[in-house]
């Protein structure tokens, strides 16, 4: 015993302390973490559960491809609906290329698409057209810009992607003789 | 002073007894519940996806109809696609649709005919594997399935999907769709 009326002191150091300054050291250390572990787990608990945490950003990932798929079908669809007045490019004494009658048919279907998207817009003037019997290839030539978010909350994307949004659609004629 | 000293030992060894018992339970309880998170958020994600999927399936498809046609054709459309897509034995379909101007917003209820025990065995098993064992072996359970277990149960209340779609009239329309699962 020392001179203060402790018992003796430990020199072991922090994890196996001896005396009674170490034994009430242990002893609080133990209520310490028996309070601060179901704390800790509570914490933990809500947070892992809060709606709009894990998960989100894998959804808008995972999502992205479709959505772009979804871009693409759009402007397949609008060529089909116009192929009969773009192929009218190919009837004999037209003043018209068949690719520029194809972008301006394309372009009343983009801007009308560009003045109801919010966010997303597609460049006008943007194609270039390679033919192959039947098929028409649309090439682009400049990428769509997309924002990636969850459908109505464009404003907190996590991220932007690029893409050509090139397509091919199919005549019911031969057009390799169509002037381009 | 000897027995004070075994006593103070034995104490401080109890003590760490006991802290290494709350530890080794903290970190069994803390992974249960990651764990059973984990598989919440991996049915989450694969059942947007998969109704995602669907959606662009749809608009692929049948996009110029929906686009030109009137809501009591784009109903019957959206009921015959949902009813080849999912391809439930024992569900129904209805499908109801509005038009505000040219721009459409249609509600896709799927029924389940099936009894509950039943959906929640439908689920992403170990390794990710789309089975599930039954008596006669192993059936699938499509990711479809897991979507509409998630949807029935209300995990996620419904899925909202928008595309744009052109006209035969040289006009954008705007197509939504909202998918819920309901218990028939």
């Amino acid at each position: 015993m020392n001179k203060k009326g402790s018992v003796e002191s430990s020199s072991t150091g922090l994890f196996f302390p001896r005396g009674k300054k170490g034994l009430d050291y242990a002893v609080s250390m133990m209520i310490v973490v028996i309070i601060v572990m179901p704390i800790l787990l509570l914490q933990m608990n809500s947070k892992i559960t809060e709606s709009g945490k894990i998960g989100d950003a894998q959804i808008i990932m995972l999502r992205t491809p479709y959505v772009k798929e979804d871009i693409v079908n759009y402007l397949q669809k609008s060529a089909e609906v116009s192929l009969a007045e773009i192929t009218k490019a190919c009837a004999p004494g037209s003043i018209v290329t068949l690719t520029k009658k194809f972008n301006q048919e394309m372009d009343k279907y983009i801007s009308e698409f560009n003045a109801k998207s919010p966010i997303t817009k597609i460049p006008t003037n943007n194609y270039e057209l390679y033919i192959d019997g039947k098929n028409i290839n649309a090439i682009a030539m400049l990428p769509v810009e997309k924002k990636l978010s969850s459908p109505g909350t464009e404003l907190d994307a996590i991220g932007r992607m690029w893409f050509a949004p090139s397509f091919t659609i199919t005549a019911p004629t031969d057009l390799s003789s169509c002037p381009l | 002073m000897s027995s004070r000293k075994a006593q103070s030992g034995i104490t401080l060894v109890l003590c760490s007894i006991v802290i290494i018992f709350i530890l080794f339970f903290f970190y069994i309880w803390v992974q249960r519940i990651v764990v059973a998170h984990s598989k919440t958020a991996a049915e989450e994600i694969a059942s947007q996806v998969e109704m995602q999927v669907f959606f662009s399936e749809l608009v692929e498809k049948q996009g110029i109809d929906i686009a030109n046609k009137n809501t009591d054709d784009v109903e019957d459309i959206i009921e015959k696609f949902a009813e080849k897509y999912v391809a439930l034995t024992k569900g129904g379909y209805d499908a109801s649709c509005s038009e505000s101007g040219i721009d459409k917003e249609c509600d896709l209820t799927i029924k389940l005919h099936e009894t509950l025990s039943t959906v929640l065995n439908w689920g992403l098993a170990g390794g990710g594997a789309l089975t599930l064992a039954t008596a006669g072996g192993a059936a699938p359970v499509t990711t479809v399935m897991v979507a509409l277990k998630l949807l029935a149960m209300k995990d996620i209340l419904s899925t909202v999907h928008d595309a744009y779609l052109p006209t035969s009239t040289g006009k954008t329309m705007k197509f939504k769709l909202t998918v819920e699962v309901e218990f028939a």
